[in-house]
């Protein structure tokens, strides 16, 4: 059966997943699919955090305003 | 045990009616995508680390003033607070950015890493580091489509329509970029093993 979708339509798959997307890929598909999950997956370790001292800061800055509308 | 988490439209209601701790979990769930959508535009750690705390502000002030009206969207709306701040930055500083190398402390500082043994925190922290290292290398065409698809979590079509491209060329954008980045990840991989097992 020819599998009508294009690398472009893997790429929108992996980020924006509909229901209509074919479910018999193809191995080599398959493949393709799970490697850019894999880069997917190290973007996601990848993110940064931000020092504990910047959100103890607008945690405060919260609390302040909490305390002005009270 | 089932685990319910609470939504977030359910934590600004709460915010906004004056539950403090519902802004201190909406803060813990979005403070990494903030962050690290400035950073990766900024390239400077403190510069980011202010734009950050001005973000909030800025949307402390909104929520507090009865001004919000984004119908629980809290995630989407401070990312986009966040991106445009870091847009400014460069147009009142009107250059581009530098790139800033961190070195191994400050990658390790910023950090959390529980239950993790000393070796694996340091295999993790330089892993972590090398795929950063390999964002900044791609493309900035691909790098723009990357970070607002990955960590602004902005659709295809939000992409397309904000940088004046059509979906396609969008979705081909992100595609060279994972890629690309696949086969940066590769090569390390191949020279770290020749380097751990030489022939």
């Amino acid at each position: 059966m020819t599998q009508s979708f294009t690398p472009n339509d893997l790429i929108k798959n992996l980020y924006e997943p509909e229901s209509g997307f074919p479910q018999n890929l193809s191995a080599e598909v398959r493949s393709e699919l799970a490697s850019f999950q894999q880069v997917k997956n190290a973007l996601d370790q990848a993110a940064y955090q931000p020092a504990d001292r910047v959100v103890d800061r607008i945690l405060a800055y919260s609390k302040h305003k909490e305390s002005i509308q009270s | 045990m089932i685990k319910i988490q609470v939504s977030d439209a359910a934590l600004l209601s709460a915010y906004i009616q004056g539950d403090d701790k519902a802004f201190e979990t909406l803060v813990k769930r979005s403070k990494s995508k903030v962050y690290t959508t400035i950073y990766l535009i900024v390239k400077d750690r403190y510069i980011a680390e202010d734009l950050m705390q001005e973000a909030y502000m800025k949307a402390i002030d909104v929520m507090k003033s009865g001004r919000y009206n984004e119908e629980g969207k809290f995630l989407p709306w401070i990312l986009r607070i966040a991106h445009n701040m870091a847009i400014d930055h460069f147009r009142k500083e009107k250059r581009y950015p530098t790139i800033v190398l961190e070195d191994g402390s400050k990658v390790f500082n910023s950090f959390e890493f529980a239950e993790d043994s000393v070796e694996d925190m340091q295999l993790k922290a330089d892993q972590v580091a090398n795929v950063r290292e390999l964002i900044k290398k791609l493309p900035d065409e691909q790098r723009e489509v990357l970070v607002m698809r990955h960590y602004e979590d902005l659709s295809f079509q939000e992409i397309a329509d904000q940088t004046g491209v059509s979906i396609n060329t969008a979705l081909g954008r992100m595609r060279y970029a994972l890629i690309n980045l696949r086969k940066m990840l590769n090569k390390q991989e191949i020279a770290y093993d020749a380097k751990l097992y030489p022939k």
